[in-house]
């Protein structure tokens, strides 16, 4: 980098570096809730994070739940495919730079990510235990600026005959497609 | 037994601290873009302390700002020639009023003899677009930021309406109209 550029970096980091390690992250507290969905099994696709859950259906769960932990955290839960858009929208309203999409037959995107799980740098997203379910857990403050997480869901049949929810992640430069081919789709690498 | 998504702020690389900041963040904008808003301003000025003093003001207004930043909205660079083209209309503003000149003089960074170098070089290469941003003096303000923006700068018609605060169907209109005359006057003068 040039020597002006590189020295007002250093003074903008001298004179307003507290006001900007200061600056909150788009995260709302006040936001924060907690809804539930129907049950799944986890699987990753494409190389990434697989995992495999049964499902139990309950007697009515809700269909995602969106809520922030106290120490900033954000959990979310998606325990049927109907409630990504519920869920996205409430990661939307938190700031957090994430979007779930689901795995569809003949969507057409021409955009790829930049790297997928497992190759990210970051740990944006580790599988945790919670209870008695497995999940998935995201850093939304290790997605790089102006880069957006996608995590695909895809329903699955498990060889028992069960249904099965398959995520994967991917980091897209900008914003991320809000859909995502099937695996052995053929229109995977068309674009529009 | 639901598939728990989890987004927590603590990853892998460093589970204690964020291993991003908003400062981290604002590193990231600031080296990917400083190069963009120095050469903004050359272009509207021959004086390298005048400058170097309007980008640091475009960047101090930028952590100001920071906060409000949503990259969901829209690419970072609209955003920062939003904010630039507010730090050189209020210089304006105050040149006219003869205030800007003292109270530059009283914050002025002192730039060495190789930035001041440095600078010049960047207003030397800056020379075809104040040519064309002079050639463009008798369109309106907006006219001649649409044409700058996306045929000098780069962007796209969206994210110039982005900067400028217009719907993209206007910055069309105006980018398309100020094009025309634009090639009329090249015209003339050729045939002069």
């Amino acid at each position: 980098m040039p020597k002006f550029e590189d020295r007002l970096w250093e003074e903008l980091v001298r004179e307003h570096g507290s006001e900007l390690a200061s600056t909150p992250i788009r995260i709302r507290p006040e936001r924060r809730r907690r809804v539930s969905l129907t049950a799944g099994a986890l699987a990753g696709v494409a190389g990434a994070i697989i995992a495999i859950l049964l499902l139990t259906a309950g007697t009515s769960p809700p269909v995602y739940a969106v809520s922030e932990n106290q120490d900033g955290t954000v959990t979310v839960t998606i325990n049927d495919l109907v409630g990504i858009s519920g869920a996205n929208a409430q990661l939307k309203k938190l700031g957090v730079r994430a979007k779930i999409a689901k795995g569809e037959p003949g969507c057409i995107t021409s955009a790829k990510p930049v790297r997928v799980a497992p190759d990210l740098s970051v740990a944006m997203t580790h599988p945790s235990k919670v209870g008695a379910t497995t999940g998935i857990t995201i850093n939304p403050r290790l997605i790089p600026f102006g880069d957006t997480l996608r995590i695909v869901v895809r329903r699955i049949d498990t060889h028992r005959g069960l249904l099965g929810v398959g995520l994967n992640f991917g980091l897209f430069r900008g914003s991320a497609p809000s859909c995502a081919p099937q695996r052995g789709d053929s229109t995977h690498n068309r674009t529009k | 037994m639901g598939v728990n998504v989890l987004i927590t702020e603590r990853g892998r690389c460093c589970p204690e601290v964020p291993c991003t900041s908003r400062l981290a963040e604002f590193e990231d904008l600031y080296r990917s873009q400083a190069q963009f808003v120095t050469a903004f301003f050359a272009r509207r000025t021959r004086d390298p302390q005048l400058v170097a003093d309007l980008t640091a003001d475009t960047f101090v207004e930028a952590i100001g700002s920071f906060h409000t930043f949503d990259p969901s909205r829209g690419a970072v660079r609209p955003w920062l020639f939003g904010i630039a083209r507010h730090v050189y209309a209020k210089h304006c503003q105050l040149t006219a009023r003869r205030l800007d000149a003292a109270q530059r003089d009283a914050a002025r960074r002192v730039l060495d003899a190789e930035e001041i170098d440095e600078l010049v070089l960047r207003i030397d290469a800056e020379r075809d677009g104040r040519e064309l941003l002079g050639r463009l003096a008798r369109l309106s303000s907006a006219d001649r930021a649409a044409i700058e923006l996306v045929d000098l700068v780069g962007l796209t018609p969206r994210e110039a309406a982005q900067a400028l605060n217009l719907s993209p169907g206007v910055l069309r209109v105006r980018l398309f109209r100020a094009r025309a005359r634009l090639r009329k006057e090249w015209t003339v003068d050729a045939q002069i």
